[in-house]
């Protein structure tokens, strides 16, 4: 779990509503993903993927995202 | 083919051409009463007709939207992020139908629907939704390109204007115009006549009426014997533009360029309202007026470019000052004044105005003028609350099984119509007072009601004269 970024808590709505662009998500399909846009509704965000194991073809494309598609922010460090 | 079809009423079925009475010239009160008769109207007319959404210049930026009606659906007008252009979608999301936009103006990156998080682009693509990867729900089986947000079926972005029509065999926006396209790009001019330089105040101004959409649009471009009743504390009270009685010298200063007046009505189109002819080019001259300290300043420098541009050129004939016209079904169009009527239900339509004032203009121009438009128009306003009373007890005094019995009156001026030579029912002139362009608008209103198709409707048929009086 992101120590900066706690997604699973009371108030994960609104951190997610506020993940700025650059942060890095992880996805339940493995696959992971920089915010380039968020809508700030606190559901979506588009993400560029930039690693996908299972389907390295998504790499570079674009996809919109709802938050339950979104397992964790990856940390700089991981 | 068009068709008679007949409308249930409380005492039989009735060919819908029955409650027209061309050689009185009257109108059954049914027509504006009858719940079969508006659902026929949104399925006839609000499904076929080009209709106006609002201007450019409320969608500036990438991702800006605002939310406008056809008819009694919603429309999302939303200038996309990435190729910057202007669209219209219906506004309810493909999946269970829920609003995707529940606010009246703002910008989006997405229109995410609050049911299920379907959600759209600013080019109405799905681009997203809940369960949509996961293997126990979608599995990724959506094909997002077939589940788009509806567009509509044609749109014009005229001279600023926003325009659509749900029906792809539409005519185009300009042919749908006909000869009053000129008049439509003129208004659109700002004063020192650069093309499109316009923009319009926000929040517009929007406002319920209980009465028949027909009552207020059908009536109230060139209605010239309500004013001297309807508006005389107005006009008494000098509250106008010009402060003075009646206009002033302002509402004279048309008349210094030689034309004929007319009140014109297009049966074919079903526009009109008045019709200037102007008999020599060039614009009238600028006469001072405004209370603002400067105002004046601007326009009168403003105004002598124009007269420049206009020197060698016939003036449109529905130009500054030149009072009403209407778009076919539910558009006027008064110099910078944009009105439309929105049905909702048969006894219910929402009225919204439009303001324009140039866009280059300074900050104390701009705030004098939508001043004068809170004082002068809208629900608050001097004019409109007037004409608001009126159309207001049309409604309930015409509901009645006694009352329905009894036409309304709409002969003023009947049989002096002239057509324009080679144009059947194109252009009807007729005396400056009187009703030819609401008679106008029933000529359309009923071809409408019976074509098929735009194959029964001018100008894709070429053929046909839909003028019955």
């Amino acid at each position: 779990m992101s120590a900066k970024y706690d997604l699973t808590g009371v108030h994960g709505a609104e951190v997610f509503r506020d993940l700025p662009e650059g942060v890095k998500l992880s996805l339940a399909d493995g696959a992971v993903g920089e915010i380039i846009a968020n809508a700030h509704d606190g559901a979506i965000v588009i993400l560029r993927i930039v690693d996908s194991p299972k389907d390295p073809s998504r790499v570079g494309t674009e996809e919109t995202v709802f938050y339950t598609e979104v397992n964790d922010v990856v940390e700089d460090d991981e | 083919m068009a068709t008679e079809r007949s409308v249930r009423t409380s005492r039989g079925d009735r060919f819908l051409r029955s409650f027209i009475d061309t050689e009185q010239g009257t109108v059954n009160r049914e027509l504006y009463v009858n719940e079969d008769v508006f659902q026929m109207e949104m399925e006839q007319i609000f499904k076929r007709c080009w209709l106006f959404l609002g201007h450019e210049s409320l969608v500036p930026n990438p991702g800006d939207f605002v939310i406008s009606r056809m008819g009694t659906e919603e429309v999302v007008v939303v200038r996309d992020r990435k190729d910057l252009q202007i669209r219209a979608f219906l506004n309810s999301c493909r999946h269970r139908g829920e609003k995707v936009c529940r606010y009246d103006q703002g910008n989006a990156l997405v229109f995410t629907c609050p049911f299920h998080a379907w959600t759209y682009d600013s080019a109405g693509r799905l681009v997203g939704a809940s369960g949509q990867n996961h293997p126990e729900s979608y599995a990724g089986s959506i094909n997002k390109d077939e589940w788009g947000l509806v567009e509509v079926g044609q749109f014009c972005n005229f001279y600023g204007t926003l325009w659509a029509t749900w029906d792809k065999t539409a005519p185009s926006f300009e042919e749908y115009l006909g000869p009053f396209a000129e008049s439509v790009r003129y208004m659109c001019e700002s004063t020192d006549g650069t093309e499109n330089g316009l923009e319009v105040f926000t929040p517009f101004q929007k406002w319920r009426l209980p009465t028949n959409w027909k009552v207020p649009a059908f009536t109230s471009s060139r209605d010239p014997e309500h004013a001297a009743m309807t508006h005389r504390s107005v006009n008494a009270a000098a509250i106008g533009p010009m402060r003075e009685l009646q206009g002033g010298d302002r509402g004279q200063r048309r008349h210094r360029i030689p034309h004929v007046k007319y009140v014109a009505g297009s049966h074919n189109l079903g526009h009109g309202g008045d019709w200037l002819a102007y008999k020599e080019p060039g614009v009238a001259d600028y006469l001072d007026g405004w209370y603002e300290a400067g105002v004046d300043d601007y326009y009168r420098e403003a105004h002598a470019k124009k007269a420049e541009k206009y020197k060698n050129r016939i003036m449109p004939p529905q130009g500054h000052d030149a009072g009403h016209f209407c778009v076919f079904p539910n558009f006027i169009m008064d110099s910078w004044r944009w009105r439309f009527w929105h049905p909702h239900e048969v006894g219910m339509v929402e009225r919204w105005s439009l303001f324009g004032v140039d866009k280059m203009a300074p900050q104390f121009v701009k705030d004098a003028v939508r001043h004068y438009a809170m004082r002068y128009n809208g629900p608050s306003g001097a004019t409109e609350s007037d004409d608001m009373e009126n159309w207001n007890y049309v409604y309930p005094a015409s509901r009645g099984v006694i009352a329905r019995d009894w036409n309304y009156n709409f002969s003023n001026g009947l049989g002096r119509g002239v057509e324009q030579p080679d144009a059947a029912g194109v252009l009807v002139f007729n005396d400056s007072r009187t009703e030819e362009a609401q008679r106008a608008r029933f000529s359309r209103w009923l071809a409408f009601m019976e074509a098929e198709s735009w194959d029964d409707l001018y100008p894709v048929n070429q053929t046909v004269n839909h003028r019955i009086w």
